[in-house]
């Protein structure tokens, strides 16, 4: 796999820097009528990784990066956790079919993926407050599997691996 | 294909007791305060792009036409006289209904102390929460309301040192007493989860409302004093198979547009005990 061409300790550091850029875009002050529609930039950087290196990007460090986003985003403790262990367990076990696909088959699985882990949050949401919470935030779903080429593209030039999925 | 010996399915079993023990440990009790309080302060750093981003458009005014310039400052000066004004006429209601209340031995409500707090960053979508930049520094508490120019915002919910958490009025977990300025009809606003979207789940079938009515808090329970706009109501849906009418209100305060809100310290409450202990004297 791709992943050997880099060495273990600097492609971490990689990976933790573009996880703080993805924490970064997430702080972002975006516009209410724009925000709904912003993707989940540290889900989509936590699921390059899981493809690209399933061996190195456990689903612990997922965990450990949603409880983080948790505390961050004021959300309660073990929402954002729960959801990137359960998307680093779907992304590690069939990367090496998802690395195969088409680049539309892979937005594909983006976007269902987002809205999976969406729902999931949205679900704990609702055991939580025990309330009728308002409709799925869909158009965030879809918009990560539309930028998913760009959010590729940009990854790939950092981590220094070649672009995945040569069609 | 897996390089660690215990299968990721069992890893996974492992995250998911233990996300599910914080989740319910968090939503229960209050063992992870402090850990919020950290998070307040691990914030900081990560809001440096929030930062950047609104320093631009303060970087571009450098930039604005001289003229552009003295003419806002005209009109702000001139919307500082007629505040003044106003203002003027404020204060002798202000007395007048102090005089009032006191004939009609009820506990006057002072507008008491303010602080101004710039907001850092508004949470997640459907979050509704906000963060601030004033914390127990400057003597902010849990529960303290918050308001701005066009009426109520939130309460506090957790505090750290130089930064607070505000709950917007729209959150499922927040109530807020309400009044109908029309006909003082009084009842409870509940939060819905959707920006700027507060309803009211009490009112009997046969309650006097209606779309376009204002509403204001009520000062019961003594958070809010009486009198700050909450919102106006935008749906009135009577269904008889239901024992209340479902009603929707949107919130006076829309959160897209204000950069700052203010604290409130409402004296409201010590007054209300103080009366109480008067009529306590009075009786003896």
């Amino acid at each position: 796999m791709a992943s050997d061409s880099t060495s273990g300790k600097s492609s971490e550091i990689v990976m933790m820097l573009t996880i703080l850029v993805g924490v970064l875009l997430d702080m972002l002050n975006y516009h209410p009528s724009i925000r709904v529609m912003i993707p989940n930039w540290v889900l989509l950087i936590v699921i390059y990784w899981c493809l690209v290196a399933p061996g190195q990007f456990s689903m612990f460090v997922a965990w450990g990066i949603g409880l983080f986003l948790d505390i961050l985003d004021l959300t309660i403790l073990g929402q954002h956790a729960l959801s990137f262990a359960f998307a680093a367990l779907i992304v590690s076990a069939t990367s090496s079919r998802i690395l195969n696909y088409s680049l539309w088959l892979q937005c594909f699985f983006v976007m269902m993926l987002s809205l999976l882990v969406i729902g999931l949050e949205l679900w704990i949401n609702r055991l939580a407050f025990g309330h009728e919470l308002s409709t799925l935030n869909w158009q965030s779903g879809i918009m990560a599997g539309l930028i998913w080429p760009v959010v590729r593209v940009i990854l790939a030039k950092v981590s220094r691996i070649p672009d995945l999925a040569n069609d | 294909m897996s390089r660690t010996l215990v299968s990721p399915f069992y890893q996974f079993c492992l995250l998911l007791v233990l996300s599910v023990a914080l989740l319910i440990l968090d939503n229960k009790t209050d063992l992870f305060q402090p850990v919020r309080t950290i998070g307040s302060i691990v914030r900081q750093p990560f809001e440096l792009g929030a930062r950047i981003q609104s320093g631009i458009p303060v970087a571009a005014e450098l930039f604005q036409d001289k003229t552009a310039l003295q003419e806002k400052s005209r009109n702000l000066e001139v919307e500082n006289m007629v505040l003044r004004v106003q203002i003027q006429q404020y204060e002798a209601v202000r007395q007048e209904n102090q005089r009032l209340s006191r004939l009609l031995s009820i506990p006057a409500q002072n507008p008491g102390e303010f602080l101004l707090a710039n907001i850092k960053t508004q949470g997640a979508p459907y979050n509704q929460q906000i963060v601030i930049d004033q914390g127990f520094e400057s003597g902010v508490y849990v529960g303290q309301p918050a308001v701005s120019d066009k009426g109520v915002v939130g309460q506090v919910t957790e505090v750290g040192f130089q930064r607070s958490v505000v709950m917007l009025t729209s959150h499922v977990t927040q109530g807020l007493p309400v009044q109908v300025v029309r006909n003082g009809l009084l009842t409870i606003g509940v939060g819905t989860g959707i920006p700027g979207q507060v309803r009211l789940p009490y009112l009997e079938l046969e309650a006097d409302i209606r779309v376009g009515d204002e509403l204001v808090t009520s000062g019961v329970g003594g958070l809010f004093a009486a009198g700050y706009p909450v919102g106006t109501v935008t749906e009135v849906l009577k269904d008889t198979t239901l024992p209340f009418l479902q009603v929707s209100v949107r919130t006076a305060v829309n959160m897209g547009y204000i950069k700052n809100i203010i604290l409130l310290w409402t004296s409201a409450l010590d007054q209300i005990e103080e009366s109480g202990q008067e009529e306590g004297d009075d009786g003896e």
